[in-house]
């Protein structure tokens, strides 16, 4: 549940009359327990139209390009095949020897393979690049990352570029958060113990993977996150489930990626029809070190 | 017959005599003066003249149509235009309001003044009525001449005509001048009244009388002084309105002559070097051409440079000033082209004739007249002429007579035919030929290093540098000594060894004529060989070391030309096993160490550690790949040398734990490989790394080396008759026998100065012993082998060689050249006796060979090669090229066995083939000449290649100096062919063969040539002092110490075609105002635009380049178009207008590189961190970099001179996080300073000394005023209130500080900063506080935050109670305070452990 809180947008909600009246998922509804709640205008691209339909991604010339094919959904899970066992914790309780009276206060997770019910935790699956003609609206609202007894608040998360992060310290000592982006420049900004207020962190170029963030006093802490210019990713749950919504019709080359094992999937092409689409990724136990 | 004239002589024949020999004399006369005039130059200088005339005129075209001044000259001509029409319209104006002046006025006599007009006509009602009376007439003046006064323009209305303007002026300055004159005297009258009046006072006088009339003159005075300054007004008032009315006009006058200026000035010289026929000018020049008359001032003369301070010897006899004559026909040499403005370049750009745009010599400008001849180079024409860098006879003004040498003998043929050329051997200095155009360097430039690295013009002498270097790195000097000094006066490079003994070194310190040597030997200390290896191996390696260590830089001392006849055979395997044996039994003991009692050392992570620690910096080894550095041994078969057992162990461990032990000046540095951890988590890395060297598998009481080896046998009869032939030379012949049969010397030990003292020492040794340690010695002696290793008893030994610092000039008749001539018939070229060719993938897919390697056998001429032959390896050193191939064969000793690898009929061959080298150096050259002058070799690196080894070959066999250098480098024994017949054994060469190949030979020549040992007078020796002289100094030591290899020195250059809209400024809101500030003071701004441009998909984009690190390259598996680099600046840039921090990534597509020029150095540090993040010691390249040697990138800006000195000669552990330690060089106290000044003297800043403000009293003062002011309730200082914030839980987090040690959980992958004790003895105050305003500007990957940067409105405040929280007096507090951390330890003392935070104090600043 807790990825709502940093994932979930609640921004104006923007549909063009052809997807209303296709009846599109998602609009003029904001769904609470979804992982990412978004819609997506479809922009008459004509420059875009030829070679975009050649990809089978709906374009249609002046009219709103998403009329072709309609807009569907990608629910899915990304499965762990093979036996797990949880990996053991970092530090036990106490066990962590910088700011003990903090970091010691809860045992530190191991989560670099979280496996709930067979379903793989903290994938990314995302598209590089949005399709041709739609444009997700910008989000206004903040997305909140968390720092809580040494631990990053979310593990994984996708974000927007120009979206504003607030990073925040629940913690009672001195964080520092440290990026590594390809593309963006490094943030490295100490946060005060508790603080509330947060330090704000925007990412202002899309990344082609996502990339790790650490906290350099607490060697332990790690995160990840992924800024892109659209809204067609997601991060699967504890169970591994997650959703893409107002993907238009059409086939769709998706990347899905675990720190655990890179790329496990650089093309995963999909073909989404209007509608719910459903979808199992298979994460063999052997690609993940 | 009477005695007449005709019967003596006839008169008609005496006549037609007469007549026939004056019209002979007017001949020769005729055609004496023909022959003075037609000179070669002349035709030269014509066609330079030309040349000139036509690129004159064609500038002049170029002008007169460019665009641009055609507009401006059309628009300035429009303004003259209008400027003409104005003035003449004032004039009018003028005119006419004068003739209105006079109507209102007629009583006054034709002039009105400004004071003459009514008050009430200048103001108000009357003004208006004025002005309409005027018609409008002075509201045109007005509005012609903006910004003049009315009054100025009703003074002009009074003189309308400029004659009368400036006799107004005349009149004014008149009245001026009188005015003055009567204005002084009055001054006078009144100094005489205060005079008086003081006279009074004294004298007692009734002072009314007085005091009145002082006041009176003072008033009168005072009145006239004010009316002067009116008077003075006028005057400039009059000169004004001279100017108010032509001001435009002559204005834009000025401007049009000034834009035509360039050009008439082009046209003019244009036409007076080749003027217009038929003009007056070109009759002038035609006149002043013609012969005889030209001998006055003719435009065609030889023209002359004399530079009396430089000298030279003419015929050993007397010194000279030179006189170069050499721009008689080298004309247009110094011509700059002045049509370009950014850079220095030549008007006529060297090239082949008929390439366009190009002159062929001698009409080309010199190619770099930036360093060269400029006015603002460094060697300026006028001081330095032409002969003093390129010989040859200055005098001369013919091709032969000014002694040119061709560059090869292919280039000789065409010069004899064009310029009848031919090698004057009367000439003793001939011109240096293109080769060695760079040896005449060395004579001003002493110290090398600055031609090889040059900040401002790059490497300017790469060629003489490197023979320097291979001079250096081979230890010639050993031998041959090059002494830079004549006393203590220099003349020329240094290339001396140091005192051995420090009782030699005091000595030269104390004799004021003496400099002492600076190098080291270059090979290992066998001093306490015999703790290292055995008798056999020390026989095996003496004997042909390459055959153990194929990449080795000792030298072959036997098995060469002159050892292959039966004498050798019998005496040369008795002379290595006397001198190995003599050096084993004087090997003294070494105290060797070993691990703890029990550690079993890991063969597998020593091999890790062997990368981690630094080794690989200096050694290769085949089971660590990727870095291929050459400045230590190869390690591969240390395992296959040393002594079995733990003997062999220990002595590697304690060579790589402290090769001090073994050799206190060794080069090899101490790495500080102490043991870490504890228990079983014990690694001893020095005794992993011997494991892995050793292949070591069980405990070092295990090893065995891999390889054994025969001592040689030495049969007594020829033992005894090599002791018998030295001794001959020393005693007489009943006094050897003696020796011989009794082993008694005659004399004793302490009056024998020779080796035979072995004889006579220690009476307990059996004689065969003693024989053998003379014999030893003996050879050790003859063949200087002290000149590089150091051995026991060979402390004060000198040089065995000829010393070189003038063999440059060496009388070519001393050189022996022998049979050299007959032996290169028939020998010389290391060949195989096969024609090769280049391997493509087409013939390796044929031949089955995995890849395009080795080189095919075309043709076999001896029958153990066959066609289809892959020739794969020499001598266990891979053959991928021609180029490997020729070199490989270059190497090799000529005469002797090669073991070729060969790959036949799908397979490699068992075992190589063992086969002479050796075929004619006269078929070489001969083939090489005819194919280079044909153009049939079409590789460039070939061509040259042959056409060098022509050069020396033609050298060689007219003996010529380089010739015989050449063929002394490359087969050292050659001249003993067909002599050792009649010489004595002990008279044979004894040079030994160097694995040099002919490129290298090529670079030694060219520094030996120039070594003349002529030093120039002082002004032209450049041996600076100051930053430069330290710059030069410590470029020296970093090529010594190997600095470069771990340290980026400098950061690579990245250089793009920028689409300069999408690079967005830095955000300066963002950052305190003094922070960037600071910034600019360190990092001064660098401007990114090159002002070059490219061409990227048809776009012309601006090239920007900056220095930085490439973050990312292009992904192969992108499109074409996605694929782009990721680099980060480490420069404070400006690109076009826009300032962007260091750290500002740049992000672009592929196709718009330009380039990136490599870092220099550091290429360890980069191999390391892409090893950290492959085997996942680190997770990320930025975290690797701080596990790696930092770049020293503007190190002068960050450290303190003198805490470098103490680190260099010390190294302590600063950093954490690093794998490995900066280890230390056994750096001398001059050394380490040398080192310090370096780096701060490269980034300009102050050295050796630097003051630290911030601990003065002035600055504190200041700062307590300015803290209690603010900050009224606090009862403490500034640096107690500093002093918190230090100690704060903030720098503690990372840092021990004030005696809290910083909390560690894991060592690996804990990052820890520096103790922060040493940033008060290390960091300078201001780089120290840019560092704590923003660390990734200095240093992008650093894992160190901002401690304290700009809040955001509404963010939680830090650390209130400390300066209120304001995070700018927060950081630079910081900074004083570990500035003045003693005093402050001293004073507040440790902090004791802070209480730990609770957690339940949210909001609160724990």
């Amino acid at each position: 549940m807790r990825f709502n809180r940093f994932i979930g947008i609640r921004g104006t909600v923007v549909c063009s009359a052809a997807t209303l009246m296709l009846g599109a998922i998602g609009c003029g509804k904001l769904e609470s327990g979804a992982n990412s709640v978004v819609s997506v205008k479809y922009l008459p691209d004509a420059a875009a139209a030829p070679e975009a339909s050649a990809e089978g991604t709906p374009a249609q010339g002046e009219a709103a390009t998403a009329e072709a094919g309609g807009v569907g959904t990608l629910k899915g899970r990304v499965v762990y095949e093979g036996n797990f066992n949880p990996l053991p914790n970092l530090y036990e309780k106490g066990g962590a020897n910088k700011d003990p009276s903090v970091c010691g206060a809860e045992a530190i997770p191991n989560e670099r393979i979280l496996v709930k019910n067979g379903g793989l935790a903290n994938a990314f699956i995302y598209l590089e690049k949005a399709p041709k003609g739609a444009k997700s609206p910008d989000v206004t609202e903040p997305a909140v990352f968390d720092q809580k007894t040494c631990v990053f608040l979310p593990h994984a998360m996708v974000v927007r570029t120009k979206q504003t992060i607030k990073v925040l310290n629940a913690d009672a000592a001195a964080h520092n958060t440290h990026t590594f982006p390809g593309k963006n420049s490094q943030f490295n900004s100490v946060v005060q113990p508790d603080d509330r207020v947060g330090v704000p962190l925007v990412y202002t170029q899309v990344e082609k993977k996502p990339f790790s963030v650490g906290c350099d006093i607490h060697p332990w802490m790690q995160a990840y996150h992924l800024p892109l210019d659209h809204s067609f990713a997601a991060v699967s749950k504890d169970d591994g489930a997650f959703e893409i919504k107002d993907l238009p019709a059409g086939k769709h080359e998706f990347k899905v990626w675990h720190e655990a094992g890179d790329f496990l999937e650089k093309s995963l092409v999909v073909t989404i029809k209007p509608g719910d689409n459903e979808i199992t990724i298979s994460v063999a136990a052997s690609k993940l070190k | 017959m009477p005695a007449n004239e005709e019967y003596l002589r006839s008169p008609k024949l005496m006549h037609r005599v007469f007549c026939g020999s004056a019209l002979l004399l007017l001949l020769t006369t005729i055609w004496m003066m023909w022959a003075d005039y037609n000179d070669e130059w002349r035709t030269y200088q014509r066609k330079a003249f030309h040349y000139q005339a036509e690129r004159l005129k064609a500038r002049e075209t170029t002008l007169t149509a460019d665009k641009q001044h055609e507009a401006k000259v059309k628009e300035l001509e429009q303004k003259k235009v209008d400027a003409t029409k104005q003035t003449a319209d004032q004039l009018a104006a003028l005119a006419e309001l004068h003739s209105k002046f006079e109507e209102i006025d007629k009583d006054k006599d034709g002039k009105i003044s400004y004071e003459d007009i009514p008050e009430e006509f200048k103001v108000g009602e009357k003004a208006q009525k004025f002005r309409e009376l005027l018609k409008g007439d002075f509201d045109r003046l007005a509005s012609m001449n903006p910004g003049s006064s009315e009054k100025l323009l009703l003074t002009l209305a009074d003189f309308p005509t400029e004659s009368q303007r400036k006799k107004a002026v005349q009149v004014a300055r008149d009245k001026e001048s009188n005015h003055l004159r009567e204005l002084k005297l009055e001054r006078a009258k009144r100094d005489v009244a205060r005079a008086d009046y003081n006279l009074g006072i004294r004298d007692n006088l009734d002072m009314k009388a007085l005091e009145k009339r002082f006041t009176d003159a003072e008033s009168r005075v005072q009145k006239m002084e004010v009316e002067f300054a009116e008077l003075k007004l006028q005057t400039i008032e009059a000169k004004m309105s001279l100017a108010v009315i032509t001001g435009a006009l002559d204005q834009v006058t000025k401007e049009l002559v000034a834009e035509q200026a360039a050009i008439g000035l082009i046209h003019a010289a244009a036409a007076k070097i080749e003027p217009q026929s038929g003009t007056l000018q070109a009759f002038k020049r035609s006149m002043m051409l013609v012969p005889i008359i030209e001998g006055f001032n003719s435009p065609e003369r030889p023209i002359q440079d004399w530079m009396p301070g430089l000298q030279f010897t003419l015929g050993g006899m007397t010194n000279v000033a030179r006189f170069d004559r050499c721009r008689t026909c080298h004309m247009s040499i110094d011509v700059v082209d002045d049509s370009i403005t950014t850079s220095v370049a030549g008007a006529f750009p060297a090239g082949k004739a008929g390439e366009k745009g190009k002159f062929p010599q001698p009409y080309s400008s010199h190619p770099n007249l930036g360093l060269y001849l400029g006015a603002t180079s460094p060697h300026p024409l006028p001081k330095f002429g032409c002969t003093v860098c390129h010989e040859g006879q200055g005098s001369g003004t013919t091709v032969t007579n000014a002694s040119h040498t061709p560059n090869d003998p292919v280039e000789m043929e065409r010069w004899a035919k064009d310029h009848k050329w031919f090698d004057n051997h009367f000439w003793e200095r001939p011109m240096l030929p293109k080769r060695f155009e760079e040896a005449s360097c060395i004579k001003c430039h002493v110290n090398v290093v600055e031609l090889g690295v040059n900040e401002k013009f790059g490497p300017t002498a790469p060629k003489v540098v490197k023979g320097h270097d291979l001079i250096q790195t081979y230890g010639c000097f050993g031998c041959h000594e090059i002494s830079g000094y004549d006393g203590n006066k220099i003349i020329g490079p240094d290339l001396r060894l140091e005192p051995t003994t420090a009782e030699e070194a005091a000595e030269i310190a104390k004799d004021p004529l003496q400099v002492a040597g600076k190098l080291r030997k270059v090979g290992p200390s066998l001093r306490h060989l015999a703790s290292k290896a055995n008798s056999g191996f020390v026989s095996h390696w003496t004997e042909e070391p390459k055959r153990f260590r194929p990449t080795t830089r000792m030298p072959q001392f036997f098995k060469l030309d002159n050892q292959s006849d039966d004498m050798a055979a019998k005496y040369n395997p008795v002379e290595i096993a006397a001198m190995s044996h003599y050096l084993l039994t004087k090997s003294e003991k070494l105290d060797t160490l070993s691990p703890i009692e029990g550690y079993k050392p890991n063969a597998e992570r020593g091999r890790e550690l062997f990368a981690t620690k630094g080794c690989v910096v200096c050694h290769t080894h085949q089971d660590v790949p990727g870095l291929a550095a050459e400045f230590g041994p190869e390690l591969s078969k240390v395992h296959a040398k040393l002594r079995e057992g733990k003997l062999g162990f220990d002595w590697l461990y304690t060579w790589i734990r402290e090769p001090e032990r073994h050799h206190p000046r060794t080069k090899m540095p101490h790495l500080f490989l102490d043991g870490e951890g504890t228990g079983d988590k014990y690694v001893d890395p020095a005794a992993d790394i011997a494991a892995f060297l050793l292949k070591l598998e069980g405990a070092p009481a295990d090893f065995k080396p891999t390889q054994t080896y025969e001592t040689p046998e030495v049969p007594d009869a020829v033992l005894d008759e090599l002791v018998t032939y030295f001794l001959m030379k020393v005693l007489t012949k009943s006094q050897v026998d003696v020796v011989m049969k009794t082993g008694k010397y005659p004399l004793p030990a302490s009056v024998i100065k020779g080796d035979e003292i072995e004889l006579a020492a220690g009476s307990d040794e059996d004689f065969r012993t003693r024989k053998m340690s003379y014999l030893g010695r003996k050879t050790i002696s003859r063949y200087g082998c002290y000149g590089c290793h150091d051995i026991p008893n060979f402390e004060k030994a000198r040089p065995i060689g000829t010393a070189l610092q003038d063999w440059g000039k060496k009388d070519r008749s001393r050189l022996a050249f022998e049979h050299i001539h007959e032996y290169l018939h028939h020998h010389g070229q290391a060949g195989l006796g096969v024609i090769v060719d280049t391997v493509d993938a087409g013939a390796a897919a044929r031949l089955k060979l995995d890849a395009p390697r080795g080189v095919r056998v075309a043709k076999a001429k001896k029958a153990e090669f066959k066609t289809d032959d892959v020739i794969v390896a020499i001598d266990g050193l891979a053959v991928n090229s021609m180029a490997d191939y020729n070199e490989l064969l270059d190497r090799t000793v000529v005469g002797s066995n090669v073991a070729v690898s060969v790959w036949r009929n799908g397979h490699l061959l068992e075992s190589p083939i063992a086969i002479k080298a050796d075929t004619s150096m006269l078929e070489r050259v001969e083939d090489g000449i005819s194919r280079a002058s044909r153009g049939d070799i079409t590789n460039p690196v070939a061509d040259e290649r042959e056409r060098s080894a022509a050069f020396y070959y033609e050298s060689l066999t007219h003996h010529g100096r380089p010739g015989f250098l050449w063929q002394k480098l490359r087969q050292p024994r050659s001249y003993d062919y067909k002599t050792i017949e009649t010489k004595a054994y002990d008279d044979r060469l004894r040079m030994p063969k160097f694995p040099f190949t002919e490129e290298e030979i090529d670079a030694i020549a060219t520094f030996v040539v120039g070594l003349v040992a002529e030093p120039p007078s002082a002004e032209y020796l450049y041996n600076p002092g100051g930053a430069k002289g330290a710059v030069i100094k410590g470029e020296r030591l970093i090529q010594q110490f190997n600095c470069s290899a771990c340290h980026m020195l400098e950061l690579p250059k990245i250089r793009y075609g920028a689409d300069l809209e999408s690079i967005t400024a830095s955000d300066t809101a963002v950052e305190y105002p003094e922070a960037i500030a600071l910034l600019k003071k360190l990092r001064p701004v660098q401007n990114a635009l090159t002002g070059e441009m490219k061409t990227v998909k048809g776009k012309s984009l601006p090239i920007i380049q900056f220095h930085g690190m490439v973050s990312s390259y292009p992904d192969p598996e992108d499109s074409p178009d996605e694929q782009e680099y990721i680099a980060d600046s480490w420069d404070f840039l400006n690109v076009a207008g826009k300032e962007l921090f260091p750290t500002s990534k740049f992000i672009f597509p592929a196709a718009n590189l330009d380039r990136i020029d490599p870092a220099r150095g550091g290429q360890y540090a980069e191999w390391l961190v892409k090893r950290l993040v492959a085997n996942q010691t680190a997770k990320e390249a930025g975290l690797a970099w701080q596990m790696s040697p930092p770049p020293l990138y503007k190190q002068g800006t960050k450290v303190q001179t003198p805490w470098l000195f103490n680190f260099l000669r010390n190294p302590g552990r600063i950093r954490h996080t690093t794998v490995l330690r900066m280890p230390k060089f056994n750096m001398s106290d001059s050394d380490a300073q040398a080192l310090a000044n370096y780096f701060a003297a490269v980034d300009g800043t102050e050295f050796p000394y630097q003051l630290i403000a911030e601990r003065e009293p002035e600055y504190l003062n200041e700062k307590n005023h300015e803290f209690h002011t603010a900050f009224k309730d606090k009862k403490e200082g500034y640096l107690q209130e500093s002093w918190k914030m230090l100690n704060a839980p903030l720098c503690i987090k990372c840092h021990s500080v004030a005696g809290r040690q910083v909390a560690i959980n894991d060592p690996k992958t804990d990052i820890r900063g520096p103790n922060l004790e040493l940033a008060a003895e290390r960091l300078k105050p201001d780089w120290t506080l840019l560092w704590l305003y923003r660390p990734n500007w200095i240093t992008p990957y650093t894992s160190m935050p901002s401690p304290l940067p700009p809040q955001q409105p509404g963010a939680q405040p830090r650390f209130p109670e400390i300066f209120g929280g304001d995070g700018l007096r927060q950081t630079i507090s910081l900074r004083d305070a570990l500035v003045n951390y003693y005093k402050l330890m001293e004073t507040e003392g440790k902090v004791s452990p802070q209480p730990q935070p609770q957690p339940a104090a949210a909001g609160g600043n724990d």
